[in-house]
């Protein structure tokens, strides 16, 4: 029989998230854990992708044990390209109407989105800047 | 601790332990909001009751309404310690 995960902590979570910052292949900014008692754990870091710098995301969780398991209350994953909006994903139990939902160009519209994990957010930032890049590559190779 | 890119990134650790810490903090965000928004102060009970009515969605308004739902646990936990009035003369 496997023996079940003992209980994640706060201290748990934020050391491991802060060190996960890390595999992410991009430059990591401001990792941050701020311990609010034993109540909650914030964790926070800038993430920076693309060859120029120019995908930059910001994540801000807040974290929490229920169920014995450590749980993001909130979330805020917000990432700009070039100093624009691309998108935010956010989740926080006290919205009134939208726990989990997306934002989205233009005027940072809200629309209905399932919760989303870090990696998620990771894996479509890398492949938007791909993509981006190559746009920009053709456009380069076109006007030569 | 460094980052993928060699740039040296240290992981900030803070406690912040008691209420009067989270009055510092909101302080901080109650000035913040004023400076950039000018027109209308903002105390923090006032900002989290408009925020949970879904104003404020944005990565400012999540992180101040944290640190005021910390702040509201915090005083919460110990006005559960504390003895009602009524026990004081006994």
């Amino acid at each position: 029989m496997r023996r079940r995960r003992p209980p994640q902590s706060l201290e748990d979570y934020g050391f491991e998230r802060t060190n996960q910052f890390h595999h992410f292949g991009a430059i990591v900014e401001s990792p941050a854990a701020i311990y609010l008692g034993d109540w909650r754990v914030i964790v926070q870091c800038l993430l920076i992708f693309g060859q120029q710098q120019q995908a930059q995301l910001w994540i801000y969780e807040v974290v929490g044990i229920e169920n014995d398991r450590a749980t993001r209350t909130k979330y805020s994953y917000h990432l700009t390209y070039d100093g624009s909006f691309v998108f935010r994903y956010d989740r926080d139990q006290q919205h009134p109407d939208m726990v989990e939902h997306k934002h989205l160009p233009p005027d940072e519209r809200r629309v209905p989105w399932d919760a989303v994990t870090l990696q998620e957010v990771v894996d479509e930032v890398v492949a938007f800047t791909a993509e981006r890049e190559a746009e920009a590559v053709e456009r380069h190779d076109g006007e030569e | 601790m460094h980052g993928a890119e060699g740039i040296e990134t240290d992981v900030v650790v803070a406690h912040v332990e008691t209420d009067d810490e989270l009055l510092r903090v909101l302080a901080v965000f109650e000035e913040r909001w004023l400076d950039n928004e000018g027109a209308e102060r903002l105390t923090s009970e006032e900002f989290y009751g408009r925020y949970t009515a879904g104003e404020f969605d944005g990565p400012f308004g999540v992180a101040w309404a944290t640190f005021y739902e910390a702040y509201l646990h915090m005083r919460g936990r110990i006005e559960r310690i504390v003895p009602p009035a009524a026990f004081a003369a006994c």
